[in-house]
């Protein structure tokens, strides 16, 4: 879902789950939170239920412009903080290469506004222009190119995909099927250090965490 | 196989600002060694610094 698919997004349907469960939820003060480095109940319920709704979540923290006015956004924010707790007490466990995608509609567009001319067999060099990138909302990366890779309409057309480096010392969470999903907090700055485009048009850009 | 929407930026998602100081030597130096790995690692046919 993007900003022009928001008259998809049904609010009152999204609201209603947090009504169910977040509404009545307590604050950490109000439980026995577990010892530092575990999830106290409402972190565990956050991570359970993020994966099932994220393409919802991820829409109402980057529009949440006419959000903020329903009821139930105080819900929302119980869930966010909880998450956000969870997202902070939790890193990878291993060195990892992850990878996001980047719809083919929008490649060229990012790609312009990067300094990238996405020529085949270009790469960076002296004349590289880094930039930070920053979403408003949880960031999913997958340990699988592929996934993060969307096949080609037709053949020529430029792809985007971002490489970041994962290490141990990371604020994230593991997710998904096998664990082949990674998690970042909202708001994080990823700062672009080089890159380099196959013959067929896939172009790779590797991040940083920007701090 | 559906594609996972949540994996995929798209327009409008992220802001985009030019980053404040030139990269330093260790960081296009990391940048290099990721896309080796990349290279390497998967079906991407990436061009090895000339």
């Amino acid at each position: 879902m993007g900003a022009d698919d928001t008259v998809r997004f049904n609010s009152k349907t999204f609201f209603a789950l947090f009504s169910d469960i977040w509404r009545n939820m307590p604050s950490d003060n109000e439980t026995s939170a577990n010892s530092v480095g575990q999830l106290t109940i409402q972190e565990q319920e956050a991570v359970h239920f993020f994966p099932e709704y994220q393409d919802a979540i991820q829409h109402a923290l980057r529009y949440p412009k006419d959000l903020k006015k329903e009821e139930e956004w105080s819900s929302f924010l119980v869930f966010l903080r909880n998450l956000d707790s969870a997202l902070c007490k939790s890193s990878l466990n291993k060195r990892c290469l992850l990878f996001r995608g980047v719809r083919t509609e929008y490649a060229e567009r990012l790609l312009f506004l990067l300094d990238i001319t996405g020529e085949p067999g270009e790469r960076s060099g002296e004349d590289f222009t880094p930039h930070i990138l920053q979403d408003p909302s949880y960031v999913t990366f997958s340990a699988s190119a592929d996934d993060a890779l969307e096949k080609p309409a037709e053949r020529g057309i430029s792809r985007l995909l971002f490489v970041y480096q994962g290490e141990p010392e990371d604020n994230a969470l593991p997710m998904g099927r096998k664990d082949n999903e990674v998690l970042f907090p909202r708001n994080t700055r990823w700062l672009t250090t080089g890159y380099a485009t196959s013959d067929s048009r896939i172009t790779c850009i590797c991040l940083e965490r920007f701090l | 196989m559906r594609v996972k929407d949540y994996l995929f930026w798209k327009k409008d998602d992220i802001g985009i600002t030019r980053a404040p100081a030139p990269l330093s030597d260790q960081q296009k130096i990391r940048a290099e060694k990721t896309l080796s790995v990349v290279a390497e690692h998967t079906e991407i046919s990436l061009h090895k610094i000339s």
